[in-house]
């Protein structure tokens, strides 16, 4: 049992190194610098500021230097174009918004499109069916900067208790945390049809029926539970592709999430920046994936021996 | 007598009673005929022609879906938008599905360590974030396509006019590709070693044929089906992805078009001119909407499962 | 039954949504104007503040109320008047030596009195090389600056800076300066405390936090409150400011808003009281619905084409000249900018500076210098590539630009769209045809227009190199009089209009929207207006 704990945070590990590898190389690959700037930094100055952070010294160096610091003192870097900022900060100022901003959007996602995916399952080819796919698949097939913008003029605009953007006043989650959850709603509305219609030609679903069991009971009771996890196991990809990609969003609403600096670290060549966020993302997709899996070795005393 | 079936035969016969899927074929087929070949027609104005004089007209006879800002034809532009954006859609979807069905074949077919160790890459790739690495990969790449398309002009002697709205678009077939295989090579793994333990590739291996002749000609076509539906389901989001990107100022760029272009532009000016919104939004929207209910339907056609009722 | 229940369910949360959130009756500007707190989008989120760091406009807007330099900025018109941390600046008769006396008054904000050894380090800070100041060439004014930047000279005393006493300082500079005073009105020259940069690093220490909200000190009129990364930037009164009896404004909020559609929409729904820009669109509504809340005001900044010199064809004049001749700036005013006005030379006028004129929109004589180039009717003239980066206007000039090359000369060009990153490179590799670009100047002289045209200049990126234009800036250097400098400028930049090395379209506006609260913002070329005599005034 330990063994496999071992077994697994250990690969947990190469996969972070193996990411990290991956990330410093591409990230010297693109063409320009941190350096790059419309009025041009003299020589002499640029010079400075490359041994600074010591940009200027060979790639392998660069490297084993990155390793080193991030082993031994546990520091990211730091922000280049920033003096004096940490990638540390950036990452504990922004991940909490984004955090929080996540969970709502997923409550909403849920909201909607568990119920508009068991709904259309249960009238399956129904005109209802029809009715509430398309409702609920509004979310796949516009993009977030038109859905946002139209959510932030009609409502913002129009409700004077809904500020159109920023992230101060309490009511400001909602309108970024509906526009990223309608988007995830279709998602679910789908899984949860699938799934449901997977559990509901089931044998045992039929056993129920024939013994006259009322349909909502049958649904709720015996189908849900069952034709939910794929709709369920959408949960963690959909959350982790919120913090990296809510950069719309954010642009949007003006919400100080980490989206905007996973996108802003690339275009602005922040090299320390962009390995620090993929490391992070890494280390919480890694530390998920690892939770689960501990979690069923927990539940399954089947999966204890190997 | 029964007359006799195949699994294809079930399965169109269920995809054709599936209305939604059916209406979204056609829907396809239209936009796709309108994108493609609408444009080589005579009365199709140019996309790219500014007339400062005529900006913002309303729909008339002349400009079917009226002008933008610029004076330009906006019934065109969608038009050619839509070449990019679809183009886009399918062929980045398309090199993404080529690798990971090669790798996930190989990996599925292999087994054991050589299984191991390429599932474990992509374990390891899934902890990426995609958008940013498609952001990165897009960058990188984008120098060197546009030495490739200056090269293709040289040695061709093309027009850049056609080469290069094609060639800008390299980059961002080879991010999307480069980082959208992995859902795919692991669908593919898990159905080929689901094939693999059948009774007609036990047959086959005993005839003495080449695993390759056994992984390409016996195995995959019965992989085929899950390819399909994936494939289809998969465009819409590529198809988004791009016009996020567009959005970014990475993907495609002005004065090219797209829809994801068209549709930010149409956002941007939504309250003066809803219409510069409205046009493309409902193609792009009923693509996509197509897409998702043709790959609906063909999941439940393909579904041997779903054949109970 | 069973989708009734959830339905039913939805609709509750769903409309009490609405309720849920708190009732706001007051709009955010206005709670703000009662309590004195201005609301500024100011773009984006600054890189820092430290005045020796930083090079930004949006950086240099949250400057200007932390820390005040020698001479600040009148709030009604472009004159430099001597407010600020000195009670005056004189020059001696040859403009090259100038004597600063401070206020005697003048306090940071932690109680400190500003002193002239503050000034001394400040300038030290700047120029050590250790610190890598990107900005560091606003300095150079100064003798001996630049050979202590680079490393040439090692001791500061070389530099001409010294301190006569505590509230005098005499500064001699490398030439007659007679406009030195508009060079002071720069962040740059303002000072920071000595004893708190000290006491957290090193002079020529990078990663200093003494900007850090817990330690940072000024001497302008406010002082920082928070600052929240990403979300916004808040100053204060500064209770010790020499002059806080007189600051009518509480507070400014800055908010880094960088999507402009955001910003406008925030304006809308009162939550700011003026926007860092304006996009065309929102230009053309507030046109129509409330003219008094938009403004447009000519800003010291040019929208032109380099031309990459050192290719043919563009290596022959009358090409560019041809090429130039081609663009109608009007029209490009009038349908792609708004409120630029067409520039006939890259200075705009400022002050008692009228720039000269180039030969204008001019089909005929176009067609004519093409053909005596030798390409008559545009026939075996190369497909040249106009490069430009995905910013706003951008593909929309160049499309106009191509059109009109198209009608007049009847040549073919390309755009070529590139990231900024990328588009830098290219520019700066010279590794382009035609390259769209902007410059910002940094003060109120000619000087900051047209000094980046010599040849070794790290922003030519022409690759134009003239003899006569070079040394009639020199010349100007050694000029005392401000009038005939003036003229030499002005014969400098004939120079460089007649040989066209770039390609002007526009001189700038700043197309910006205002609160009808917002009292005492005057329309200034730099866009530096003083916070502290802005009034907010309610019930607007």
């Amino acid at each position: 049992m330990i063994r496999i704990i071992i077994n697994r945070i250990g690969q947990g590990i190469v996969t972070l190194f193996v990411l990290i590898t991956l990330t410093f190389f591409l990230v010297r690959a693109m063409p320009g610098s941190p350096y790059t700037e419309e009025k041009a930094i003299p020589a002499h100055t640029l010079q400075r500021m490359k041994e600074y952070t010591g940009l200027d010294k060979p790639l392998p160096v660069q490297y084993f230097r990155y390793i080193k610091n991030l082993i031994v003192n546990q520091d990211l870097g730091d922000v280049i174009k920033k003096d004096g900022v940490k990638v540390s900060e950036i990452i504990a100022e922004s991940f909490p918004v984004s955090l929080g901003l996540g969970v709502m959007s997923i409550g909403i996602a849920l909201m909607i499109g568990i119920p508009a995916g068991v709904i259309a399952a249960v009238k399956k080819n129904t005109p209802i069916d029809f009715l509430c796919l398309s409702g609920a698949m509004v979310g796949i097939c516009l993009p977030s900067f038109v859905i946002g913008p139209l959510l932030a003029v009609f409502a913002g605009l129009g409700l004077k208790s809904l500020n159109v953007a920023g992230w101060a006043s309490p009511g400001d989650w909602i309108l970024p945390a509906v526009t990223l959850g309608l988007i995830n709603a279709a998602y679910l509305a789908r899984l949860a049809r699938g799934g449901m219609l997977d559990v509901l030609s089931q044998d045992y679903i039929r056993t129920a029926r024939a013994k006259g069991a009322p349909p909502s009971r049958i649904v709720i009771r015996h189908a849900l539970r069952g034709g939910l996890i794929p709709a369920v196991a959408f949960i963690g990809p959909a959350f982790a592709g919120m913090i990296s990609g809510s950069f719309v969003i954010e642009t949007i609403f003006q919400v100080p999430g980490m989206g905007q600096h996973f996108v802003n670290a690339a275009t602005d060549r922040e090299f320390f920046l962009i390995q620090g966020l993929v490391l992070f993302y890494g280390f919480l997709i890694v530390g998920a994936n690892l939770l689960a899996d501990l979690t069923q070795i927990a539940l399954n005393p089947r999966l204890r021996k190997s | 007598m029964e007359k006799g079936t195949s699994l294809w035969k079930d399965a169109w016969h269920r995809l054709a009673h599936n209305r939604a899927a059916i209406v979204s074929l056609f829907v396809l087929i239209l936009i796709l005929l309108l994108c493609f070949i609408g444009p080589l027609m005579p009365f199709v104005k140019s996309p790219t022609a500014i007339n400062l004089a005529n900006s913002a007209a309303a729909p008339s006879f002349d400009y079917w879906f009226g002008t933008d800002q610029l004076g330009r034809d906006l019934f065109a532009r969608v038009l050619y938008g839509g070449q990019v954006s679809l183009l886009v859609g399918l062929v980045a979807t398309g090199v993404a599905v080529f690798i990971g069905v090669i790798y996930g074949a190989i990996a599925g077919y292999a087994g054991g360590k050589i299984d191991d160790l390429l599932m474990r890459f992509v374990d390891i790739l899934f902890a990426l974030p995609f958008l940013v690495l498609v952001i990165l990969f897009a960058l990188v790449v984008d120098d060197p396509a546009s030495r490739f398309t200056d090269w293709i002009i040289a040695k061709t002697g093309f027009a850049r006019d056609r080469v290069a709205p094609i060639t800008t678009l390299i980059p961002l077939f080879i991010a999307i590709g480069a980082i959208g295989w992995l859902t795919i090579a692991r669908i593919v793994r898990a159905q080929v070693m689901a094939v693999k333990k059948q009774e007609f590739v036990e047959a086959a291996v005993s005839l003495g044929l080449s695993r390759a002749r056994i992984l390409f000609r016996h195995i995959l076509p019965n992989v085929i089906g899950p390819i399909i539906i994936y494939t289809t389901l998969a465009v819409p989001g590529i198809m988004l992805l791009e016009s996020v990107l567009s959005f970014l100022g990475l993907g495609v760029k002005p004065p090219n078009s797209s829809w994801g272009i068209l549709i930010k532009e149409g956002a941007d000016r939504m309250e003066v001119n809803w219409l510069l919104l409205f046009f493309p939004s409902i193609f792009f929207a009923s693509t996509l909407f197509a897409l998702n209910f043709l790959g609906d339907g063909l999941r439940d056609a393909l579904d041997p499962k779903s054949a109970k009722d | 039954m069973f989708c009734r229940v959830i339905v039913r369910r939805l609709l509750f949360i769903v409309t009490s949504f609405p309720l849920l959130t708190s009732c706001q009756k007051e709009s955010q500007v206005d709670k703000a104007t009662r309590d004195g707190i201005l609301l500024v989008g100011n773009s984006g989120e600054p890189k820092g503040l430290d005045p020796h760091i930083v090079s930004g406009v949006l950086e240099s807007n949250i400057l200007r109320a932390l820390f005040e330099g020698l001479v600040t900025t009148d709030s009604q018109s472009d004159i430099a008047t001597p407010g600020g941390a000195a009670l005056e600046v004189t020059p001696d008769a040859t403009a090259t030596v100038w004597t600063a006396k401070l206020r005697p008054n003048g306090k940071w904000s932690d109680g400190m009195p500003v002193t002239a050894q503050d000034f001394a380090f400040s300038y030290e800070r700047m120029l050590t090389p250790e610190l890598g100041a990107k900005y560091a060439d606003m300095l150079y004014f100064l003798k001996g600056a630049e050979n202590f930047n680079k490393g040439i000279t090692k001791d500061f005393s070389m530099v001409g800076v010294e301190v006569i006493d505590d509230d005098t300082l005499r500064l001699t500079l490398r030439g007659p300066t007679p406009y030195f005073r508009q060079i002071l009105k720069h962040f740059t020259w303002t000072a920071v405390p000595r004893h708190v940069v000290l006491k957290y690093g090193k002079i020529g220490q990078r990663g200093n936090p003494w900007t850090r909200p817990e330690n940072i000190v000024g001497n302008g009129p406010y002082q920082l409150k928070s600052w929240r990364r990403t979300d916004h930037i808040d100053v204060e009164r500064n209770p010790f400011y020499w002059n806080a009896a007189n600051v009518t404004l509480n507070g400014v909020r800055f908010l880094p808003i960088i999507n402009p559609y955001t910003e406008s929409r925030m304006f809308r729904d009162g939550q700011l009281h003026m926007t860092y820009a304006a996009t065309s669109e929102v230009i053309d509504m507030m046109k129509k619905k409330h003219p008094e809340q938009l403004r447009q005001e000519p800003y010291v900044g040019t929208a032109f084409f380099r031309y990459n010199t050192t290719r043919k064809p563009l290596s022959d004049v009358r090409v560019r000249k041809a090429l130039s001749c081609s663009i109608d700036r009007d029209s490009i005013c009038k349908n792609v900018f708004r409120g630029f006005t067409p520039a006939y030379a890259i200075t705009p006028p400022m002050g008692d500076y009228k720039p000269p004129h180039d030969a204008g929109f001019n089909k005929e004589k176009a067609r004519q210098l093409l053909a005596e180039a030798g390409y008559p009717g545009g026939r075996g003239f190369p497909r040249l590539k106009v490069l430009i980066a995905s910013k706003e206007t951008a593909a929309t000039l160049a499309q106009a630009i191509q059109a009109m090359w198209r009608d007049t000369l009847g040549i073919e060009v390309e755009i070529e769209n590139k990231e900024w990153n990328a588009y830098l490179v290219a520019m700066q590799d010279l590794d382009y045809d035609i390259a769209n670009a902007g410059w910002i100047g940094d003060f109120l002289d000619p000087l900051t227009f047209l000094e980046m045209w010599t040849p070794k200049n790290g922003n030519n990126l022409t690759g134009w190199d003239n003899p006569a234009f070079v040394k009639l800036l020199q010349q100007s250097f050694q000029e005392t009089d401000a009038t005939r400098r003036l003229e030499l400028l002005y014969q400098a930049e004939s120079i460089f209009i007649d040989d066209a090395p770039i390609l002007c379209i526009a001189w700038q506006s700043r197309n910006y929207l205002i609160h009808p609260s917002v009292e005492g913002w005057h329309p200034l070329l730099l866009a530096n207006n003083p916070y502290e005599s802005i009034r907010l005034v309610p019930g607007r």
